[in-house]
């Protein structure tokens, strides 16, 4: 059997290899417990970067929706505002200027003086209608920028509310249109797997932020037999009360009307509320959620600090090793035995 | 009778045995000198024993016949040819994959965002904008269509970036090519004839130039890393017994052919070219016929750019020329062109996506190439439009009516916005590249953010891969060169007690020619002298 001779050369060069690659574990461990990563380029291992980079984007998206959810809160908030005042106001003329005005004995001039109070009233009404988040008005649907509720000159003698330039009640509404404007909708993401058809948000998909206002005041051919909303109506009865002969029967028919309405704005604070536990809900599902993602991603891509230095230490003893080793490697040879 | 012995025969076979011993221990010297000397190859000197001269006439049968000492037939180094060969068919198989490794590492450089915020961060910022905008307190207002229009600037700022750093990479390439590759070959064809001139005539005049073989051997080697070659030697008989080495150095094509790059005193040449399209093309002139008089035909420049199979020029070429699946048909590797390719489509998809969905809507473009077109945009000429940044066009938040007519009054609708927020994250888009051989390739189907990193995660899956063949393909040839080493490597021990050896020798033929001349001594001076 032949014997492999085994040069000086080949001893060098292997050794020096060897060496090379300890040093070479040696720095990426060192570089593993500086970084606290398991790896710093993504071709150590393309498998966890590529689940890195897609955890980034998932945690990104998350931190999005939070902002945005933020945001909602507030507007709510301010549409929860306006609902609050003007059921209020709706409150007060229930109480104060319905069962008051019946009483004869107070006369044209007192009826006058309610009459009065009761425009003031309306006009704050409108008022509370038109309040705006930012620069945008709130109760606007979707033509935020301009000014939604207007009081128009009737042709009965009292002034109608007009929506986006639309009337609301009377002769010239138009069922149609104010259905339509009643139905628009403002949808926003908030991670419910927003999914467009077309044009066309899936309503299920995203939030919808969107209250035309017409919805709180009702509107001809809203489905509850309104022949006026509660803003025209109170104009109405204001006009009512400064006729010279008040007739009480009619005044009783539009109190009555009166009330559906505030009864109806009632139920909005229910449909609001919903709305916010909704919101309420999917922020602490975010909340979580962002928890998970973290969690997930240190799994990818971190390393345990107990392990890293454990690794380490044991390539610095196998690096010190190889080095012990070398200086025993450029062998004696014959040459130093001989005399 | 026996045979007479001639009085002063034995002093000349000491002195060959003296000469032989010094003329060994000065091979050995040579050897222990050279032992970190690279690419030395341990030389050995033949010794012959001298036979006793012919037959004669006045021979007989109880003649006792003692040869006539020690001959040195020569020095010569202990080398092995195949083992050669093998080292040299590594050497190309690593030069490929070692080309190729360190053009992946540069484009990992642009595109791993492991530890950086770059692209992915830069659409991240974006997106974020418009979810901004589609807030129903903020939608169609200026500041948020603002806050939009400079994240974008933003992100096509690091996509120039990302671009050019992308066209460097290839022009190093080219220029390393033209610059150092091809000029080392040459030089070294030069080189390599210049020596065999001074062998060949240290050879006629009876040396053996071991070590100018030694030094072309290794400019052999450097050769070799450079594509596969074939190293022939012929004997060439120049009459009266003299022969001498010719070194013959072939190309070998993929296909098989096969191009003389040198013979004997002729060299070839290889030239490299780089097209307007920043591919390469690698040429070789090559020997054909060797004519009577010395002189040889050459034929080329032959474009050898598709017919190398291994070796650092078909790993650079890879990287300028092929592009993956965009080429048709489809290359096998993913070279810089994939790269650039893939990217100019992320971009272009992208963008072209937001620019339709905008005039869809009743607006105009919201990005437009340098030179103000709106298609064929690449990474490098995408910009925001300039009448974006004036004010003159902005981001259309209202989708139009259903009938196709304006949505005048919907100023603060934001189904639009949430179209371009669902078109940047969500929806599958196809990517291809018109300016690719096969345009209709679909290199990735999904969303803008799984396209960018997509290409990040094939440059690292191509580097890991290409890695491990490379780490693999140096191990064999370690264990080629160890077992180069273990034939012609100089090992110490048995350097020295080849000292001993011949120190012995040495000591043992003087002995020899002491001992011959005591006995001479008493021959010439004691014999004889009976009562001076």
């Amino acid at each position: 059997m032949a014997m492999t001779r085994i040069t000086t050369n080949m001893i060098m060069r292997n050794y020096q290899n060897n060496l090379t690659s300890t040093l070479g574990g040696l720095e990426s461990a060192r570089k593993q417990v500086e970084t606290g990563r398991r790896f710093s380029k993504s071709y150590e291992d393309p498998t966890a970067a590529a689940k890195a980079a897609i955890l980034e984007r998932r945690y990104m998206q998350n931190q999005d929706y939070q902002t945005s959810l933020t945001n909602v809160q507030k507007w709510q908030d301010s549409q929860e505002d306006i609902v609050t005042a003007l059921n209020d106001m709706a409150i007060t003329i229930e109480k104060e200027y319905s069962i008051g005005s019946l009483n004869d004995p107070v006369g044209e001039a007192g009826r006058k003086a309610y009459a009065q109070a009761l425009e003031e009233l309306q006009n704050s009404m409108v008022s509370t209608l038109n309040a705006r988040f930012g620069d945008t008005f709130v109760l606007a649907g979707n033509d935020g920028k301009n000014v939604p509720f207007t009081l128009e000159d009737g042709a009965d003698g009292y002034k109608v509310l007009h929506y986006r330039g639309k009337p609301v009640s009377g002769p010239d509404a138009d069922p149609a249109v104010l259905k339509e404007l009643a139905g628009e909708t403002t949808f926003v993401d908030l991670g419910f797997g927003m999914d467009i058809q077309g044009d066309t948000v899936v309503a299920s998909s995203a939030f919808n932020t969107a209250l035309p206002g017409i919805k709180l005041v009702g509107y001809v051919g809203d489905g509850n037999g309104t022949t006026a909303d509660m803003v025209t109506m109170v104009g109405k009865m204001a006009k009512a009360l400064k006729e010279p002969t008040f007739d009480a029967d009619e005044y009783k028919t539009m109190m009555a009307e009166f009330s559906d309405h505030r009864e109806r704005l009632e139920d909005q604070f229910s449909v609001l509320g919903t709305k916010t536990q909704l919101l309420n809900a999917t922020k602490d599902r975010l909340e979580s959620e962002e928890l998970a993602i973290t969690q997930q991603f240190d799994d990818a891509v971190n390393i345990n600090p107990a392990e890293a230095i454990m690794n380490y230490s044991w390539a610095n003893y196998a690096y010190n090793s190889a080095l012990k080793v070398g200086t025993s490697i450029i062998t004696p040879s014959l040459l130093d035995f001989m005399k | 009778m026996a045979m007479t012995r001639s009085t002063f025969a034995g002093f000349t076979t000491a002195q060959l045995a003296l000469a032989a011993s010094q003329r060994a221990l000065d091979v050995t010297g040579q050897n222990l000198s050279n032992v970190n000397t690279k690419g030395y190859t341990r030389q050995r000197l033949d010794l012959a024993s001298i036979s006793p001269t012919g037959a004669s006439y006045f021979m007989a049968q109880t003649d006792c016949r003692v040869g006539q000492g020690v001959e040195m037939t020569g020095v010569i180094q202990i080398r092995d040819p195949f083992l050669d060969i093998q080292y040299r068919n590594q050497l190309a198989k690593v030069g490929t994959v070692d080309a190729q490794d360190s053009i992946l590492k540069q484009i990992g450089e642009i595109f791993d965002e492991l530890d950086k915020t770059a692209v992915q961060a830069g659409l991240e910022a974006v997106v974020s904008a418009l979810k901004e905008m589609s807030q129903p307190n903020n939608s169609n207002q200026g500041a948020s269509d603002t806050l939009v229009r400079s994240s974008f600037e933003t992100l096509l700022n690091v996509i120039h970036e990302h671009a050019s750093t992308l066209g460097t990479v290839r022009e190093d390439v080219i220029s390393e090519m033209g610059s150092t590759d091809i000029p080392n070959i040459n030089q070294y064809l030069d080189s390599i004839v210049e020596l065999n001139k001074s062998i060949k005539s240290t050879q006629i005049l009876g040396g053996s130039a071991l070590e100018l073989q030694d030094q072309r051997n290794s400019l052999i080697d450097e050769l070799a890393t450079y594509f596969p070659i074939d190293v022939e030697y012929e004997d060439l008989n120049l009459g009266g017994g003299i022969k001498v080495d010719t070194l013959k150095i072939t190309l070998k094509g993929a296909d098989g052919t096969k191009y003389v790059l040198l013979d004997d005193a002729n060299h070839g040449s290889v030239s490299f070219e780089a097209g307007a399209d920043g591919k390469g093309k690698v040429s070789v002139t090559h020997i054909t016929a060797k004519n009577a008089d010395g002189s040889v035909t050459m034929q080329g420049p032959d474009d050898i750019t598709d017919n190398l199979a291994h070796g650092v020029l078909k790993g650079n070429l890879d990287a300028l020329n092929k592009s993956g699946g965009f080429d048709d048909p489809p290359s096998d590797f993913n070279g810089i062109g994939y790269y650039e390719k893939l990217f100019d489509s992320v971009v272009n998809t992208m963008v072209t996506t937001l620019n339709d969905l905008n005039i869809a809507a009743g607006g105009e473009a919201l990005f437009t190439t340098t030179t103000g077109a709106t298609t064929g945009f690449t990474a490098s000429n995408t910009k925001v439009s300039d009448k974006w940044v004036n004010g003159e066009v902005r981001i259309i938040t209202a989708v139009k009516n259903p009938d196709g007519s304006d949505a005048p009054d919907d100023t603060t609708a934001n189904v639009n916005v949430l179209k371009m927020i669902d078109a940047l994250e969500a929806k599958e888009l196809e990517f291809k590249s018109d300016a690719a051989d096969n345009p209709n390739y679909i290199a990735f189907k999904g969303t803008v953010f799984g396209a960018y990193n997509k290409i990040g995660s094939l440059q690292s899956i191509d580097r890991k891969a290409t890695d491990a063949v490379l780490t693999n393909r140096l191990s064999v040839l370690n264990e080629i060169a160890d077992n180069k080493d273990a034939v012609s490597g100089v090992y110490m021990d048995e350097e020295v007690m080849n000292l001993m050896r011949y120190q012995q020798s040495y000591n043992a033929a003087a002995r020899l020619m002491t001992t011959l001349d005591e006995a001479l001594n008493t021959l010439i001076n004691n014999t004889g002298v009976v009562g001076r």
